[in-house]
């Protein structure tokens, strides 16, 4: 392995490591624009050239690869100088537009100019014009902001698949654009919002919305489908304002689909129940006196695959206690499985957590369990119902809507109004995705922490909360305590969650082993 | 008893130099300003009460950078952005509310503000009947 | 709505991709196609063509705005393209666009009312010994002045117009032609003519005779140097070549010829191509290759045609194909329009424009001669290196270097432009003083005119003063004097130019051409040419010196090619030598030339420029 030395630092690299890349795993900051660690280097932008052995003039350190016994030199003044003269360069075109522009605050061209040069320019000639126009569906382009860095032109090439965008006209004309009448338009499009550096790339939806440096950043993982892409979101006074991604080798590289982008707007619905129909006690006198009438395996549970690890493990818990049969698991898959030519997968199973339902349940039960349950009801066996649902728009069986009206007792605890949690009898309003702490299971097997991000509606509570509160009621639990020690409970109990807490899961999860004891199915 | 102590001990004629200050008074020049039959002309710089200006057009100068209520030590501002309805402008301000009873006046809005879009003016009359009318809301705040 | 291709459009441009390794790089040809058969690029075409190689319509759309020759749907029947740049600018060119703009009613940029005319302004043209230029549509018109010109136009307004080829000439001198030394005579393009003075037999030899290891030895023994600008010995360039790599070589011709002052090529295209032929056989030969490439440029569309022809009656006589000359051999020469770059006569940015992208030039290392083509290791020699090789094999090594000096052996073909008496193409051995070649040879200066500044190579190249014209004009002894030989393109500046109005013609030369992937260069050309604007037209600053030579500076050695280094060589001369006239400028905030009515060039208009 060759070794290389940065700043006088000896330190190992793989053959044929680009300079730049080298730098920074050894945790060396060297300015960039066009790199990209997700995408083949152009060096165009010329920031990143620092002094290597081998070279008389600067070299761009994002194209030049490491060799034995090179030494690289990311600090002095003529590094400095020429970094001061790209920014310079960037700068002569460049419009005016922090006041203006959404990129303001997280922009790589203000953060560069802030700490290389002083903010004053001698450029007093006409700046050149670039349109401002959209490219597609989702996307604006500001062409007088763009530095022409093609990092969202080389998106679309190698990790889309998709080649809608390209660099137009000459010199200092260029700007990017999409060709006529095919606009930018694939499900990764917004992933070139997060790469672009500069504001020139922007998502309509996000347009003015919120200023970065008032809103928090809160890590987290999307729950669109079950491949769990990490993920940031930003929030202002309590309202999810938009989700970007977040880097993780194991499960999304460096991007996120737009639909997971969007999938927040359900978070602020005026749908979202936020008033309780009767409490938890109701419920769990009323499922008791159904067990007292009928026997055991009169009340029956459905549960999502929406739902934490932790809120899982509670339910079964629950049913347990109400000697319930296996529950109906529901579930939500939409068309399929599509991988993209960079490697980046959208899962066709819409939910975030099934791989654990599966762990719990078996996967016949998340096959076949919420059918049965359907049968039970219309056979009279099962007389009462606990519905713990997180999917947004949940896609209820027809004959399961039919079923449920001969029920004696309906307990729904959901975030949506819908027929179900009209029918019910009691009503529990629970928290979306972004409002609790928890973790989910990947399709991967791969167990990531989700984070509470905005507040919850004021009727609303932790469904862990509710969950514990019942199972205390029935005798079968001593106390109420937080997710993070039910997750510590989870970890006692199921072998491959063993050794594991939160501080572990960290900022990308870890992979789970095989459990080691059987499947824990039914009562 | 010394003569000095003596003296001070006698009350008469410190009264009588304190009705002498105050009989000059009597007949000198009066600081008082009849308020509000008499205005008083608040001195050059003087920051009262918020305006946004308008251009030359008569369209609101203000593009919504928030510098203002990052500025704002007070946190009185309240600006939701918006797009522009006009073709060579990007952003304006859908919703700008100041709090003027949060607001201590000290002007670093108006220092903010790459557009000169924001000023303090001499208004020093800030009276009001309820909490709800100072809040200042975009309307008002351009048609002052 | 999709455009319905004819099923013997399909077939050629299948044709097409077959001669390439992949299907991609027949997209600058393929667009070609969509001129010829429907008079224009329009975006139906496009989309069209992108469907049939397999590549994303963006991909096309982004190739064809970045070239500047092909047609577009807005443009008029007749496409009247005047030369700008400075030798012709020397000779009046700008008045000439500026002449036509007021005759048709239209400015630069602008198509007339009836969709008969556009006139454009364009970049050198490769003719400069025939200045002032004008390109209608494909065809060359030679010394345009205004008569001439209204002349054109009412011939074409009434049908009357035919294009012609313009005659060739060579100015003569006590130095016997040998490159050049047939190209006037009648048909010396065909292969018969070429035959019947020995023509191919060079080749036949090496190929069947010698190793290709020897080939390279001797070609480096000659001390052959390359003659598109960079000098750097051809013989080692080959050596470079991994012989024992698995992947395919590739032999290039650059006929990219843009460098303003340049034209030596365009003659030995048009007028002797076997030669070129030839010479591409022996390098081809000599790196293994068996795909040869020439990149022509796309305003020399008759030099395309005179080439296409001269490779089909070479490979009609067995000379290439399957079997060259009857040996296991086999090459096949491919002739590839450009469309309209001069970085495209970058080597690196000729390359990515063969692959069918737009010519972006790639960092070196690694070396085309190792990656280049596709990944393939590439030679990419110039039209008259080559055509040197044939004489080198034919008369030994000893013969080439009874010309020229030590370091530079060999003749040259000078291009002698601007302000001399006999303006052309001028084949001297190396190492001649350059005041012999401008008073001696070339007739000196115009009746009344003294000699001001000479560019010896090219406009990349430093320029000299009259103080300086004694250097000898080769490689080293420029490289010594701080400027280069570059291509030989020797433009001279009379007593009456105004070298802040040829510099800024210089910078709007390289600012129009910087293909604009690296910042410095993309930005710092525009710069320097709108502070140049500036200081031409009365609104310069003391400052905007220190700011022109500073922002050089910034921009050499920084970027992925040489096309800044190329801006700011000549910028930082010419302000150096001729600071006083500068800062008259400044000092009197307009032209002191044209205030006295004295300078033969007007100022650009920045307003309407074509891009």
């Amino acid at each position: 392995m060759p070794k290389v030395k940065i700043n006088g630092k000896e330190v190992e690299v793989a053959p044929g490591t680009l300079a730049l890349k080298a730098c920074l795993e050894a945790g060396v900051f060297v300015p960039h624009y066009c790199y990209h660690p997700g995408l083949t280097p152009a060096g165009n932008c010329r920031m990143c050239l620092v002094k290597v052995s081998n070279s008389r003039k600067l070299e761009a350190s994002c194209m030049y690869p490491c060799t034995d016994h090179l030494e690289i030199t990311t600090e002095g003044p003529d590094i400095d100088k020429a970094r001061r003269d790209v920014l310079e360069f960037l700068l002569i075109n460049h419009p005016l537009d922090c006041p203006i522009c959404d990129k303001s605050g997280e922009c790589a061209l203000q953060d560069y100019t802030y700490t290389y040069r002083r903010g004053v320019s001698r450029f007093v000639e006409p700046k050149n014009i670039r349109p401002t126009k959209d490219l597609g569906p989702n996307i604006k382009i500001w062409g007088n902001r763009c530095i022409v860095c093609t990092r969202c032109v080389r998106f679309c090439e190698e990790i889309s698949g998709t080649g809608e965008l390209c660099v137009v006209n000459r010199g200092d004309h260029a700007v990017v654009d999409v060709f006529p009448g095919v606009p930018i338009d694939n499900p990764l499009s917004l992933n070139v919002v997060d790469i672009c550096p500069v504001g020139a790339l922007i998502d309509k939806n996000f347009l003015y919305s919120a200023r970065v440096w008032f809103a928090q950043e809160t890590k987290t993982v999307c729950a669109t489908c079950s491949r769990g892409c990490n993920a940031l979101v930003t929030s202002l006074d309590g309202r999810i304002k938009r989700i970007v991604a977040r880097p993780n080798a194991a499960v999304n590289q460096y991007w996120m689909c737009d639909e997971g982008r969007r999938n927040f707007e359900y978070v602020a619905s005026k749908r979202r129940l936020d008033s309780r129909r009767g409490t938890f006690e109701e419920m769990t006198s009323a499922a008791r006196a159904i067990v007292k009438r009928y026997g055991s395996g009169s009340v029956g549970g459905v549960v999502s695959t929406y739902q934490t690890v932790e809120e899982m493990h509670l339910f079964a818990k629950l049913m347990k206690a109400l000697e319930a049969p296996a529950p109906g698991i529901l579930t939500a898959e939409r068309g399929a499985r599509q991988v993209f030519p960079g490697g980046f997968v959208i899962e066709a199973d819409k939910t975030p957590n099934r791989a654990f339902a599966v762990r719990l349940w078996g996967e016949a039960s998340v096959q076949d369990g919420l059918a049965r349950v359907v049968t039970d009801i219309d056979g009279g066996r099962i007389k009462g119902l606990i519905v713990l649902n997180g999917i947004p728009h949940p896609p209820w069986p027809q004959a399961f809507l039919a079923a449920m009206e001969k029920l004696e007792f309906l307990a729904v605890i959901d975030i949506l109004q819908s027929p179900v949690s009209d029918r019910a009898s009691v009503v529990l309003p629970g928290t979306a995705w972004a409002e609790k702490d928890g973790v989910f299971v990947n399709v991967d097997r791969r167990a990531q922490r989700i984070h509470c991000v905005v507040p919850p509606p004021a009727g609303a509570r932790l469904e862990v909360d509710t969950l514990q509160m019942a199972l205390v009621a029935l005798g079968a639990r001593q106390a109420v305590v937080s997710a993070e020690t039910v997750f510590g409970e989870c970890a006692r109990e199921y072998s491959e969650f063993a050794g594991l807490d939160y501080a572990k899961l960290g900022e990308h999860g870890v992979g789970l082993p095989e459990a080691t004891e059987s499947v824990s199915a039914a009562p | 008893m010394k003569m000095g102590k003596f003296k001070m001990r006698l009350y008469l004629p410190a009264v009588a130099k304190g009705l002498w200050v105050t009989m000059r008074r009597f007949f000198s020049r009066k600081e008082t300003v009849e308020y509000p039959d008499q205005a008083k002309v608040p001195r050059k710089g003087y920051r009262g009460e918020h305006r946004l200006k308008k251009d030359e057009q008569g369209r609101m100068k203000c593009v919504a950078c928030f510098m203002c209520q990052t500025a704002c030590p007070a946190e009185c501002i309240e600006i939701v952005a918006g797009p522009s309805p006009w073709p060579d402008r990007d952003k304006i301000p859908v919703t700008f509310n100041i709090d003027m009873l949060k607001c201590i006046y000290c002007g670093m809005c108006e220092e903010a503000c790459p557009c000169d879009a924001i000023e303090l003016t001499p208004t020093y009359n800030i009276v009001a009947t309820s909490r709800a009318d100072k809040i200042y809301d975009l309307h008002k705040l351009l048609s002052r | 709505m999709s455009l319905q291709l004819t099923q013997g459009f399909i077939n050629e441009l299948e044709a097409l991709c077959a001669r390439y390794p992949k299907r991609e790089a027949a997209l600058l040809p393929a667009l070609r196609l969509l001129e010829q058969e429907f008079g224009s690029v329009t975006e139906e075409g496009m989309a069209a063509v992108a469907k049939r190689i397999g590549v994303s319509p963006a991909k096309v759309y982004g190739v064809f705005t970045f070239y500047t020759h092909y047609r577009r749907p807005t443009d008029g029947k007749y496409l009247l393209q005047v030369c700008a740049t400075l030798p012709c600018a020397l000779r009046g060119g700008l008045d000439l666009a500026g002449h036509l703009g007021n005759r048709l009613g239209i400015r630069p940029g602008e198509t007339t009312p009836d969709g008969l005319f556009t006139l454009k302004k364009v970049e050198c043209l490769a003719n400069c010994d025939k200045a002032p230029c004008l390109q209608v549509n494909d065809d060359y018109v030679d010394v345009v002045n205004p008569e001439t010109a209204d002349e054109i136009v009412e011939r074409i307004r009434s049908g009357t117009w035919k294009p012609e080829l313009p005659p060739y000439s060579i100015p003569t001198t006590k130095y016997e032609p040998i490159l050049l030394k047939h190209v006037l005579e009648r048909d010396s393009f065909t292969v018969d003519h070429y035959l019947a003075r020995g023509g191919y037999k060079q080749a036949e030899r090496v190929i069947r005779t010698m190793k290709p290891a020897e080939v390279i030895e001797l070609v480096k023994q000659s001390g052959l140097r390359g003659r598109g600008g960079a000098g750097f010995p051809t013989g080692m360039k080959w050596g470079f070549v991994p012989a024992a790599s698995p992947k395919p070589k590739y032999l290039i011709c650059n006929d990219d010829e843009s460098e303003p002052g340049t034209f030596k090529d365009k003659m030995l295209t048009e007028r002797d191509p076997h030669r070129v032929i030839e010479g591409i056989l022996i390098a081809a030969w000599a790196i293994q290759s068996h795909s040869a490439y020439v990149y022509i440029r796309g305003e020399f569309g008759y030099g395309a045609q005179v080439l296409r022809r001269a490779v089909d009656e070479a490979a009609a006589k067995g000379f290439l194909g399957a079997k060259c000359f009857g040996a296991d051999y086999r090459l096949d020469v491919t002739v590839h329009r450009g469309a309209g770059a001069y970085i495209c006569g970058e080597e690196t940015g000729l390359i990515t424009s063969l692959e069918g992208n737009r010519g972006y030039p790639k960092i070196k290392p690694p070396f085309p001669a190792v990656e280049g083509f596709f990944r393939s290791p590439t030679i990419v020699n110039n039209v008259e290196t080559l055509a040197c090789l044939p004489l080198i094999l034919g008369n030994g090594i000893d013969w080439f270097r009874k010309f020229g000096t030590e370091k530079s052996p060999g003749t040259k073909i000078f291009c002698l432009c601007g302000h001399v008496q006999r303006p052309g193409l001028y084949e001297l051995p190396l190492g001649l003083p350059l005041r012999e070649m401008i008073y001696d040879l070339a007739g000196g200066l115009p009746e009344g005119r003294a000699l001001k500044a000479v560019i010896p190579g090219g406009s990349s190249a430093a320029v000299l003063t009259v103080d300086e014209v004694d250097v000898k004009m080769d490689f080293d002894s420029l490289a010594a004097a701080k400027t280069m030989l570059g291509s030989g393109g020797v433009i001279v500046m009379d007593d009456r130019t105004c070298m802040v109005e040829a510099l800024w013609n210089i910078l709007r030369f390289y600012h129009h051409e910087s293909c604009g992937q690296c910042t410095p260069c993309r930005e710092g050309t525009g710069w320097l040419d709108k502070i140049l604007a500036r200081l031409e037209t009365g609104r310069g600053r003391p400052e905007d010196l220190g700011i022109v030579l500073e922002v050089c500076d910034e921009m050499v050695g920084r970027t992925i090619c040489v096309l800044a280094d190329a801006a700011a060589m000549p910028a930082k001369s010419i302000v150096q030598k001729f600071r006083p006239e500068f800062e008259a400028h400044v000092a009197q905030q307009g032209c002191p030339f044209k205030k006295n009515g004295q300078t033969r060039t007007v100022p650009v208009e920045l307003a309407a420029e074509n891009r």
